[in-house]
């Protein structure tokens, strides 16, 4: 296969991170603020030239080339070399990186244009030009996780992702800082970074080890249709030449410690059980929770694990446990979503419940639809966070949904953004599930399947519920006051309008499996996934009506149970749902399982180390070296009486004379 | 004007060590003739020693620089070589050269001298001129240890380096915990140990060829000691056991490695923060550097076969420093624990014994060098506006002092190997290389690294955004201009470093090389013709490439 080379893929990360970099660097450095125009131009500027760059990057790939030809290279240089490491900065342009690329640049450009209205009607919002800058850093970031080759360097992007996403969890204000918030999520990150560095150490030598004298690092993912020498083959994930042989050879046990490594990591990126830190995302102004989710959290984590498909592959039991992860996760965090009384609570857990269903996917080995599932999340879930931003901005910062009603009436835009969102999300999983064309599913998929339809009964439940609280009835908030007229800014419109538009597009044109695309007449429905099939390999553009139907059953079934949850409620009587308050309950308080592992962890190393510094290092190394300096003060006071015996003066005396006329001659013949 | 010239051209390396004493010495002389002459002349004021410092340690800088860019890293080998016969029946000379691994040491000397006496103005002006005096000496030794070729002058630079270390932090010692005493101790062990390693190294070879020969690379036709013609069965060559002990433990003092480092956080802490930068920053290198020029090279089997010893000592060390970093209450102790963890991943760097691993070793202690002094400094500034420097009295610093608070956080999270930093390119380094031959400790190491950066999150929380209960902390001032100037220097080559790495690297790649073929040809040999001979040493993949 022929290696198509373009350098304009560089400008695609590039130009966020220019814009990021210099506005934080003027942050720290600058003395005065800049002007408003300035800020807007520059920090929106920069990631609508990415967005620019990838859409005619994309538009070049899908005219000029046949469907399995399509990548571009464009390398840099060298990151680092080291013996037979040698770690390339080349960037790789294919049809699933192409697409995130353009997903999450219109997401940044489109929450940025939004956050310029709300900063203007919240006054104690957030210091855009912060914000800003940290965004385009974080979309930097995301943008060189899709687009770089080497392992190694989507690890720097991957890590930069969770410092990044730290920063927005920590935002609160112009002047404040959610510290415990952010140092949360930090150290919950880490840990997830350094499971995945594990994890690619091990895969390296399981590997590149065996394989060659070489060590030959494995490109990321079934995706990247590998150049010359690459050791992936395009569009199966599987290995090909001597990484073939070595994964052939690789003891059976490395690939199943691997792919548990990275199931830590990647459950941690996307706070999935057993690591459920929640709360993360509903703590930071809504523009910056809706750039964290939709570039840090969703899609990341998701197109790691389709890019590294084939450890799954050959780790069965890893591959399982992700799955069950993703679903146990997807239903415990429908229920808490359920439970929720604040609004911004219940999209961070409705939020991580879906990205379960995706992972659920993945952990199946369907790709195809996990990638579809996520990209859809990335656009969906910053449109229902924006309008929700907008409600509340509405209501003067109140969160609670109790006081919430009839609001979209009076903010006919947001109700707009608002029912186009969930209608989406509804059918979110209808239209994946067409895509999930799944080879072998494994041992007790019934019971899998069970859970994950219970959970799309529960997440459809939960945003049926939350659009018919939100539009019906009046507003029990601040009685008499009037709403903060939010919709005169016309870029949070034109944020939300933007947001809506583009998932739209997304999920009901390109996106449309065949059989309605068919009866609806609709030319190139399926574009997307036909764009995307050749990166999944063989089975993955199929469509599996068995899947499609049981998930139409199971929002058909969430959707009855919400109109009948609604009846009751209007009837001024407890709904059902509310009847089932402590099992909801319950698995909110999952969340807690942070302070468990405090507990268990922290608290004995804590002690342990008290321990060690106060018997170790102070109580040991000081009595030896106080036993040293005794030691040392005897031999010289004896030493010191010896000397002042007449004899022994003598002998030193002659010695040292001796000694100085050896030097002299010594000196003399040198 | 020519004399100078003359010298930067032809004895460039002799002027990069001994330009920082002579000049530091030059004003002292000029003090004493004047005041001597004239009853009216005062001494020189503070101001005029910092100035002159500083000069002569930006003139070394510009040198250094010269020799970054005479440096060929294509030709391999020593480079710039100096060699004049000092007791040459002994076997002792004059003998500097550069190759790759020490030009990088060198150019972190060169780099952070001008910045620990720029840094050093905030101090107290009282003693400036033994500031400065004491300072060009330790530099000079230093300088001299890295470049010196010839084992007995490596040791004399060594010790030249100790005594103005032993008044520095004597004579600045805020507690007068004794640790300059018992600093002068352990040195004084360690060097003894050296010295013993290095004479009995000296009569066996004499023994066995029947000259006593102390350079490590030939010069002028006579070989140096790692280019002897070897038999196996030779009494030095069976007794690198015992030599590369005594050579170890030695090196293991002098750097400051666990479990021989408890020497470290007292003089780190109690010497004035400029003198604790090139202390730590460099002067704990010198161990490591030595092991990696002496021991290595020159007991290639009993290196091999201690090396599993080794990275043990490295891989827990590290593990162990980070859990005593993480219960300090001071944040120059905290600091100097740190370095201790950092050093032991230089200490499993060194022992992986394959270009991956030994790279990134050598790009670690530039690193250690960078972000360890970076944070000395830091402190160092921090302890002039509050006098105390207990982190629970750390809180709000980013809202008053931005600069310090973006420096703080990126050498933090540096040290703490984060992503894009020059921390991570050397610590992926070093993991990739060891996990090979020891992954559990390659486990523990990158454990180590998780612990630290917990560690940082939370000090960062507190320190820079937090706010002490009854919304305490005290409102300080923004660093000044040239505070500034100096963490500004400091953070952007660790930046560089994260970004590209080959910077450093490329230099090195090929000294590793050569190290480790000699390493490899010469356990070879030793196996061929040596029963005696324990292990075959371990090269690593791609030795030699």
């Amino acid at each position: 296969m022929d290696e198509h080379v373009s350098q304009s893929i560089r400008w695609i990360p590039s130009l966020p991170l220019l814009a990021g970099a210099l506005g934080a660097a003027w942050l720290i450095f600058g003395r005065r603020a800049w002007p408003r125009l300035l800020i807007c131009s520059w920090h929106i500027g920069g990631p609508l030239a990415a967005f620019a760059s990838s859409v005619w990057l994309t538009w070049d790939l899908a005219t000029r080339f046949a469907p399995g030809e399509r990548f571009l290279v464009d390398e840099l240089g060298t990151w680092i070399s080291a013996g037979d490491f040698h770690a390339g900065l080349t960037l790789r342009l294919d049809p699933l990186s192409a697409v995130c690329a353009m997903a999450v640049s219109a997401v940044a450009v489109l929450v940025h244009v939004y956050a310029l209205g709300f900063s203007r009607r919240d006054p104690n919002g957030p210091d855009l030009q912060r914000l800003f800058s940290v965004s385009n850093l974080l979309l930097s970031a995301v943008l060189v996780l899709f687009l770089v080759d080497h392992p190694s360097v989507a690890l720097l992007a991957w890590q930069t992702l969770a410092l990044g996403g730290s920063a927005l969890v920590g935002f609160r204000s112009a002047k404040e800082f959610h510290t415990a918030a952010a140092e949360r999520f930090a150290v919950l990150q880490r840990v997830g970074d350094l499971a995945l560095l594990l994890a690619l150490l091990a895969l390296f030598w399981t590997l590149g080890g065996q394989a060659s004298p070489g060590l030959e690092s494995p490109e990321i993912g079934p995706g990247s249709p590998p150049p010359a020498g690459s050791d992936l083959e395009a569009g199966s994930g599987e290995l090909q030449g001597p990484v073939t042989a070595a994964r052939e050879a690789a003891p059976s046990g490395a690939f199943t410690l691997v792919g548990f490594l990275l199931l830590a990591s990647v459950a941690i990126k996307a706070q999935q059980l057993p690591f459920p830190e929640w709360r993360s995302g509903s703590v930071a102004p809504v523009p910056a929770t809706a750039i964290l989710q939709s570039l840090c959290l969703t899609l990341p984590p998701v197109y790691l694990l389709s890019r590294l498909s084939f450890v799954f592959e050959n780790a069965p039991l890893a591959g399982s446990a992700l799955a069950w992860c993703g679903a146990v996760t997807s239903l415990t965090a429908a229920l808490a979503a359920l439970y929720a009384s604040d609004l911004r609570r219940a999209f961070a857990y409705s939020s991580v419940s879906h990205l379960g269903v995706a992972l659920a996917a993945a952990g199946l080995g369907a790709y195809g639809a996990a990638v579809y599932y996520a990209l859809g999340q990335t656009l969906i879930r910053p449109l229902l966070l924006l309008s929700g931003g907008s409600v509340i901005l509405g209501l003067g910062g109140e969160t609670r949904l109790d006081r919430m009603g009839g609001l979209l009436k009076s903010l006919p835009w947001t109700h707009v953004a608002f029912f186009s969102g969930s209608v989406l999300l509804l059918l979110l999983p209808l239209s994946a599930a067409g895509q999930a064309w799944v080879s072998q599913p494994p041992a007790g998929w019934f019971v899998l399947a069970a859970v994950g339809g219970l959970a799309v009964a529960a997440l459809t439940l939960h945003t049926t519920l939350l659009y018919l609280r939100m539009s019906t009835g009046r507003p029990s908030a601040s009685p008499g006051a009037r709403l903060n007229p939010s919709e005169r800014e016309s870029s949070l419109v034109f944020g939300m309008g933007g947001l809506a538009a583009l998932a739209l597009f997304m999920l009901w044109v390109a996106g449309l499996p065949d059989p309605v695309g068919a009866a609806l007449g609709v030319e190139r429905s399926n574009s997307l996934r036909h764009f995307l099939a050749p990166v999944f390999g063989a089975g993955s553009g199929e469509f599996d009506s068995r899947v499609a139907a049981w998930a139409a059953s199971c929002i058909g079934l969430g959707f009855a149970a919400a109109l009948l949850a609604d009846g009751q409620r209007r009837r001024g009587r407890p709904s059902w749902v509310q009847r089932l308050a402590p099992l909801l309950g319950s698995a909110a308080k999952v969340q807690r399982l942070d302070s468990v592992a405090t507990r268990l962890l922290v608290r004995p190393l804590l002690s342990f180390a008290h321990a060690v510094r106060c018997e170790v290092e102070s109580g040991l190394y000081e009595r030896g070296a106080e036993a040293g300096a005794r030691l040392t003060r005897g031999l010289a006071q004896r030493l010191a009486k010896l000397s002042q015996n007449g004899l022994a003066q003598s002998y030193l005396v002659g010695s040292l004379i001796g000694a100085a006329l050896l030097l002299v001659y010594v000196l003399r013949g040198a | 004007m020519d004399g100078l010239a003359y010298l930067a051209e032809r004895h460039l390396l002799t002027s990069i060590v001994f330009l920082p004493l002579a000049g530091a010495l030059a004003l002292l002389l000029l003090e004493v003739s004047l005041t001597a002459l004239s009853s009216s002349i005062q001494r020189f004021s503070a101001l005029t020693w910092r100035v002159f410092g500083l000069v002569f340690a930006l003139l070394g800088l510009a040198l250094a620089a010269e020799l970054w860019l005479l440096f060929d890293p294509a030709a391999g080998g020593l480079q710039l070589v100096e060699h004049a016969a000092w007791l040459g029946d002994w076997g002792v000379s004059y003998y500097v050269g550069v190759d790759g691994i020490s030009l990088l040491l060198v150019m972190l000397a060169a780099f952070l001298y001008p910045l620990a006496l720029l840094a050093s103005w905030g101090e107290p002006s009282e003693r400036a001129r033994h500031l400065v005096v004491l300072l060009s000496a330790l530099q000079t030794g230093l300088l001299g240890a890295l470049l010196s070729l010839n084992l007995l002058t490596f040791f004399v630079f060594v010790e030249a380096s100790a005594v103005p270390v032993y008044f520095l932090v004597g004579l600045w010692s805020r507690r007068g915990s004794g640790a300059a005493t018992r600093y002068m101790r352990l040195s004084a062990l360690g060097s003894a140990l050296l010295l013993l390693g290095i004479l009995l190294l000296g009569s066996l070879h004499a023994q066995q060829f029947g000259a006593t020969n102390f350079d490590l690379f030939g010069f002028g036709g006579a070989p140096g000691l790692i280019e002897t013609e070897l038999d196996g069965a030779g009494p030095w060559w069976t007794a690198q056991g015992f030599l590369f002990a005594a050579f170890a433990i030695a090196l293991f003092i002098k750097a400051g490695l666990f479990p021989l480092h408890f020497w470290t956080p007292d003089a780190t802490v109690e010497s004035p923060p400029s003198a604790s930068v090139l202390l730590a920053a460099v002067g704990l290198k010198l161990g490591a550097y030595g092991l990696v020029r002496f021991a290595l090279p020159l007991f290639p089997l009993a290196a091999a076969a201690w090396a599993p010893w080794m990275c043990a000592l490295g891989g827990l060390g590290a593990l162990y420093a980070a859990l005593l970093a993480v219960v300090q209450t001071d944040l120059e102790r905290l600091v100097a624990y740190w370095s201790l963890s950092i050093m032991g991943l230089v200490c499993l760097g060194i022992f992986g014994l394959n270009p991956i691993a030994l790279e990134g070793a050598l790009l670690q202690m530039v690193h250690h060098g960078l972000v360890i002094g970076g944070l000395l400094l830091l402190s160092g500034m921090l302890a002039q506006r509050r006098a105390i420097s207990r982190l629970g009295e750390l809180s709000g610093l980013a809202g008053s002092m931005p600069v310090f608070a973006a420096i703080f956080t990126l050498l933090l999270l540096s040290a703490a190997g984060t992503p894009l930093l020059g921390g991570f390119s050397a610590a992926w380094l070093i993991f990739l290389g060891a996990y090979p031959s020891a992954p559990w400790l390659a486990a523990a190491a990158i454990l180590t690294l998780g612990l630290l950066a917990v560690f940082a999150f939370w000090l960062l929380g507190r320190a820079l955004f937090g706010a002490l209960p009854g919304g305490g902390g005290r409102q300080l001032a923004e660093l000044d201009l040239r505070e500034k100037l100096v963490a500004c220097s400091v953070a952007l080559p660790v930046l560089w470093m994260g970004l590209s790495p080959m910077t450093f690297l490329g230099p090195v790649e090929r000294s590793v090389g050569e190290l480790l073929e000699s390493m490899q040809r010469r356990g070879a040999a030793g196996m061929e013709s040596g029963p005696e001979a324990a292990a075959q040493p371990r090269p690593g993949r791609g030795a030699g490439n």
